[in-house]
């Protein structure tokens, strides 16, 4: 259990790293290089659920959340997510506890165990995906 | 459990665990009691080749870790385009050997 749990920080750390280095290459080249790094979209030319999450990222720090919502309301997620998970990640780890592990334990039981939960977040996220195809992303 | 049975379903499901592994598993198959052999045979163990083919296909979207029930990773790989292309095109490397591992585990709780 201890062993899943530090490969669960450990996989946290490098995921936000991953998370904010984006961001950062996105936010200094991003309007001079753009990158585009969807497999899915290469490939079959059909936008995936999570694409324009950079774009829509990029109007919510310029102060343009009605854009960043027609983009991709995904792009609120990510900034809610890239904000909280470090701030908690350093919480775990300068206290020493693991409220972020059993957090994530819980959401990922309560999606096995009630479908309702997995109904709705596949819902939105299919209506999501059908809007990306709608709008041509 | 009887040795034979245990060597039948071991040659049947060898391919879904690790190598190393093989001898701790017929181990613990043989001190196991015979009422076992049916929840060792509905454990849900996984093809880890079935499982590269989906992480091909459809790992961009985090299906690959859906169908193992890692749904946590699955969500984040869902969210971040396939964790930027790299996470991805990584699962098709560490997919086969993740399956194996979960699949031990399933058997561990199902002999328990």
């Amino acid at each position: 259990m201890q062993t899943a749990q530090r490969k669960f920080y450990l996989f946290l750390s490098l995921f936000l790293s991953m998370v904010w280095g984006w961001g950062a290459y996105n936010f200094l080249f991003g309007a001079a290089n753009p990158l585009r790094v969807c497999l899915f979209r290469t490939v079959t030319g059909i936008p995936c659920p999570s694409c324009g999450t950079t774009r829509s990222v990029n109007a919510l720090l310029h102060m343009h959340p009605g854009e960043a919502f027609f983009i991709n309301p995904l792009g609120y997620v990510a900034v809610l997510a890239a904000l909280v998970l470090p701030v908690w990640l350093m919480h775990d780890i300068f206290r020493r506890s693991n409220s972020c592990y059993r957090f994530y334990l819980s959401v990922e039981k309560r999606f096995n165990t009630k479908p309702v939960f997995a109904v709705l977040f596949f819902g939105l996220i299919t209506v999501n995906w059908a809007w990306n195809i709608y709008k041509h992303l | 459990m009887d040795a034979q049975k245990v060597d039948m379903y071991l040659m049947a499901n060898g391919k879904n665990f690790e190598a190393h592994q093989m001898l701790l598993l017929r181990e613990m198959l043989i001190k196991a009691d015979d009422s076992k052999f049916l929840a060792l045979q509905t454990a849900n163990t996984k093809d880890p080749l079935t499982l590269l083919l989906i992480s091909i296909i459809g790992g961009h979207l985090g299906i690959d870790r859906f169908v193992l029930g890692e749904t946590g990773l699955g969500i984040a790989k869902l969210l971040t385009c396939g964790g930027l292309g790299i996470w991805a095109i990584v699962d098709w490397f560490l997919i086969m050997g993740r399956t194996r591992e979960i699949n031990m585990q399933r058997v561990q709780m199902a002999l328990m």
